[in-house]
């Protein structure tokens, strides 16, 4: 009985055997045309589907970060190009050339991987695509405008944000339409500007960007002081206007350029000295 | 019936994920462990020589696809492979380490051997060196590689030395 069932069970397994080298014979006895059209066929149903998904999930990766490169280059060419007009307008007003027309220094591109918010501050995890050589104090900006500066660095590609909604940001601000300088700071859900004379041309509508001027900040190791913060970053919008008659500032309202709550990309800012040592850290694009 | 379905989903998943993900990352200076051999293994080992060689054949004609010049060899080699190992599962000692690291890199190099004696009339391919250079390193790391995961499998309960 032992005998009968293991040549049973032999048979069995020597007819798969079998069954399995004839058609491996087969095939590879088949003429190379043969061979490559049988190879392709069986491929489009073993195997495409596989490579069809892999590829796309690798090109939807991919997609995000050249979304991200193609956002910092068009952001870098929106905000040179605002520059260049800023310069005419300075030298028609015979402003320039003391002051600076505005953006100079590389954007690079950071995912936001998390969001903090508390009484003191509110801070966005950024991570960079690239190793950058990065301080504190750095602008981070977005597509529609200024976010706020690196305030904590972990490493050479995450550090933490602090917005400009945080309750003790301040921020130096210029009337992109009449150059009058003023401070921003947040209050409550929205921006006042303050620090600008009850008698100057304020109105709704007007933009608000980076003076460049109020935030000179000691470099590291008593390195000479320098201004972290260029000109000509969008800030905001004025949204309303007053003057008091018991003050001489006037009460400007401001409504800010960027999102606070929905940001996946967003740029640091880097100066122009550091472009280079960039470049050598971030290996280029 | 539940057996069969885990058995062939850890073949499946040792195969391809071995190959596909794990080998890319313990590659040595081109020396990897040959997971699809590995579970070949795991599979005749736990369900006998019937599955390993349907198995080894499938596996074997996927892995055919990439080189149509040689389509049907890796299916020969390891339905081969996916029999003899099957058909001696009954005959070895199991749970010692030596034995089953031996078994393991020898299927690899008789499967090596096979191909490599093919290939080398097909294509004019030479034959030795790539056996020495590639076939036996693969082999020992296989035979490394594969202990820990035979006894992963031991250890899910799909491999029953009484049967």
């Amino acid at each position: 009985m032992f005998g009968r069932g293991f040549n049973l069970a032999l048979r069995g397994d020597v007819i798969t055997l079998a069954v399995c080298v004839i058609l491996s014979v087969v095939l590879m006895s088949l003429p190379e045309g043969t061979r490559i059209l049988v190879a392709d066929r069986l491929a489009m149903v073993l195997t495409s589907p596989y490579w069809k998904t892999r590829n796309f999930g690798d090109d939807v990766l991919k997609t995000g970060q050249e979304n991200a490169w193609l956002k910092s280059r068009v952001a870098e060419l929106e905000l040179l190009a605002a520059a260049g007009e800023r310069m005419q307008r300075d030298s028609d007003r015979l402003a320039g050339p003391a002051v600076t027309p505005g953006f100079e220094g590389d954007l690079v591109p950071c995912e936001v991987v998390m969001r903090q918010g508390n009484r003191f501050a509110t801070m966005l995890k950024v991570r960079s695509l690239m190793p950058v050589d990065w301080e504190p104090w750095l602008p981070v900006i977005s597509q529609s405008g200024y976010l706020g500066r690196v305030k904590t660095i972990i490493n050479e590609r995450e550090a933490w944000v602090e917005l400009m909604v945080s309750p003790d940001f301040a921020l130096g601000v210029e009337m992109d339409r009449t150059a009058l300088l003023g401070v921003l700071r947040p209050r409550g859900n929205t921006f006042a500007v303050e620090m600008v004379g009850r008698d100057e041309d304020v109105r709704p509508g007007d933009l608000i960007i980076t003076s460049g001027i109020a935030e000179v900040r000691d470099g590291e190791d008593g390195a000479e002081a320098r201004q972290l913060t260029p000109r000509g970053f969008p800030v905001g919008v004025v949204k309303s206007v007053s003057s008091p008659t018991d003050k001489i500032f006037k009460e400007i309202v401001a409504e800010p350029a960027a999102s606070f709550t929905h940001n996946v990309t967003v740029f640091v800012v880097l100066p122009w000295r550091d472009s280079s040592q960039a470049g050598e850290t971030a290996g280029g694009r | 019936m539940r057996g069969f379905l885990r058995t062939t989903l850890i073949f499946l998943l040792t195969a391809f994920l071995g190959e596909t993900v794990v080998a890319p990352l313990i590659d040595i200076k081109g020396i990897a462990p040959d997971f699809s051999v590995i579970a070949l293994i795991i599979l005749s080992l736990s369900a006998g020589p019937v599955s390993g060689t349907i198995g080894g054949f499938a596996v074997g004609l996927i892995q055919d696809l990439t080189q149509p010049a040689l389509l049907g060899l890796r299916a020969l080699c390891k339905c081969g492979v996916g029999f003899g190992v099957g058909t001696l599962r009954g005959r070895l000692v199991h749970g010692v380490p030596v034995v089953e690291a031996t078994m393991i890199a020898l299927a690899v190099l008789a499967h090596d051997l096979v191909f490599l004696l093919f290939q080398s009339r097909l294509i004019d391919e030479s034959f030795l060196m790539p056996l020495l250079t590639r076939s036996v390193p693969v082999a020992i790391y296989s035979g490394l590689v594969g202990v820990p995961l035979l006894r992963l499998v031991e250890l899910l309960g799909l491999l029953n030395p009484e049967e």
